[in-house]
């Protein structure tokens, strides 16, 4: 919970020293299952929502709604590889103030644990976005993190563990390039064989390096379930 | 402000999915086969002499206890990472030396000893992983002289140990970790199911 804090008010800072660029503020959700089909086969439904208000504006952004939400139903088709090895096929229809989407994914994730109590993660997802108005949207992404559990050597039932991510977005849309940076710091818990929720900070930097930066703060709640039969 | 606002089929489907989830929801009991719930302690709550000896062990390195609370009892456990080397020891409640292992890659392992190993697995399981290897030591006065002779003693002694292996284990319709215990030549001693690893949080 400390370091939760330490990670809000680092945040907040940064959002003090720029109020001059387009940052947003808001509060998401995750809930997410998992259904083995086969050993090797399982399928991974999500919803996932956010509602997002926008704390600082630019001239052009004057006709802007100061509020946006959506909410997105996701549907993954995974493959272990080996244990720690997972290829996931999968797609979301998102429903949104805005504008309707949907998106098609492609990721193979990866976790190294070298017999320490710390683990390594890795995560390359590609993905296409398609909007009636707009053009094609290609990202590609690359997640690295790493996971401790924060009572012992290995993470028991009703024991938190500290999760931390940080995600590197490259896009590309009409011709046009742009990235983005995002770091989340997160404090789970193992609620029991198949549960886990979580309480995080998820902090997006939009085009980091060029003049029109968006920066957005979020507040994540995540609930995990598995049918995985596990003892 | 604006609302979001559903069709009638966007909102069967997110009804539809909705269901599907609640259908999937795992509130339906568990299976349990080994319980040892681990949790750090400080070295206050260790036993004297277990502290004695991982002092005598291990005089400047780092030592990390735990307390592991099984079915039956509960022990001590010192873990230290030596160089590239990680041991732990296991002690009692009392206090009394119970095993100490040693952590080992694959490529440690004696190819005879490997064989025999990966040929009883091969007779379980469709696809399994060796995911961890430690040589055990359940004589105290062999531990103590491994140890205080940098593994010297374990070129020039015949010393008495047995490969815990923590192995991922496929089969027709299950996949799961298992404790195996083997002794020095690759003889199947035991095995204990564990708990699985979730990566999901991971990767969504």
């Amino acid at each position: 919970m400390k370091c939760l804090l330490v990670c809000f008010f680092s945040l907040l800072s940064i959002y003090s020293e720029a109020q001059n660029e387009r940052d947003a503020a808001g509060v998401s959700f995750d809930l997410n299952s998992s259904k083995d089909l086969t050993t090797r086969y399982s399928l991974k439904p999500s919803l996932k929502g956010r509602t997002v208000s926008l704390l600082t504006k630019t001239l052009e952004q004057e006709s802007d709604d100061r509020n946006t939400r959506r909410l997105d139903l996701q549907l993954a088709l995974e493959r272990s590889l080996k244990s720690s090895v997972r290829l996931a096929l999968g797609g979301f229809y998102r429903f949104a103030d805005t504008q309707n989407a949907f998106r098609l994914f492609e990721q193979i994730g990866w976790v190294n644990n070298s017999g320490s109590k710390i683990e390594f993660i890795h995560r390359i997802r590609s993905d296409q976005t398609f909007r009636v108005d707009d053009g094609i949207e290609f990202r590609l992404r690359y997640r690295v993190g790493f996971s401790f559990p924060l009572q012992g050597y290995k993470l028991n039932r009703n024991e938190k563990y500290f999760l931390v991510f940080s995600e590197y977005l490259a896009k590309y849309q009409s011709s046009n390039l742009s990235n983005e940076l995002r770091i989340k710091v997160t404090l789970g818990q193992l609620l029991n064989n198949r549960n886990k929720a979580e309480l995080g900070v998820d902090f997006r930097y939009d085009n980091p390096i060029r003049n029109n930066q968006e920066r957005l703060y979020l507040l994540n709640i995540a609930y995990f379930f598995s049918t995985t039969k596990r003892n | 402000m604006k609302r979001i606002s559903y069709t009638l089929k966007e909102s069967c489907f997110l009804i539809c999915l909705l269901f599907a989830t609640a259908i999937l929801s795992p509130f339906n009991g568990s299976c349990q086969k080994k319980i040892e719930i681990e949790q750090s302690v400080s070295e206050d709550a260790v036993p004297e002499i277990s502290k004695a000896l991982i002092q005598q062990l291990f005089p400047t390195d780092k030592v990390h206890w735990y307390l592991e609370k099984g079915e039956a009892d509960s022990t001590f456990e010192a873990k230290v990472k030596v160089g590239k080397k990680r041991f732990s020891v296991e002690f009692s409640d009392e206090g009394d030396f119970q095993d100490a292992e040693a952590l080992i890659s694959e490529k440690e392992l004696p190819k005879a000893t490997l064989v025999a190993i990966t040929s009883a697995l091969e007779k379980t399981f469709l696809k399994f992983e060796l995911k961890k290897i430690q040589k055990q030591y359940t004589r105290k006065n062999e531990f103590i002289a491994l140890i205080e002779s940098k593994g010297a003693s374990e070129l020039k002694m015949s010393l008495s140990f047995n490969y815990e292996i923590i192995i991922y284990g496929e089969g027709i319709s299950s996949k799961s970790y298992y404790e195996y215990l083997f002794d020095k030549n690759g003889l199947f001693l035991r095995k204990q199911e564990l708990h699985e690893s979730n990566y999901d949080n991971y990767f969504y």
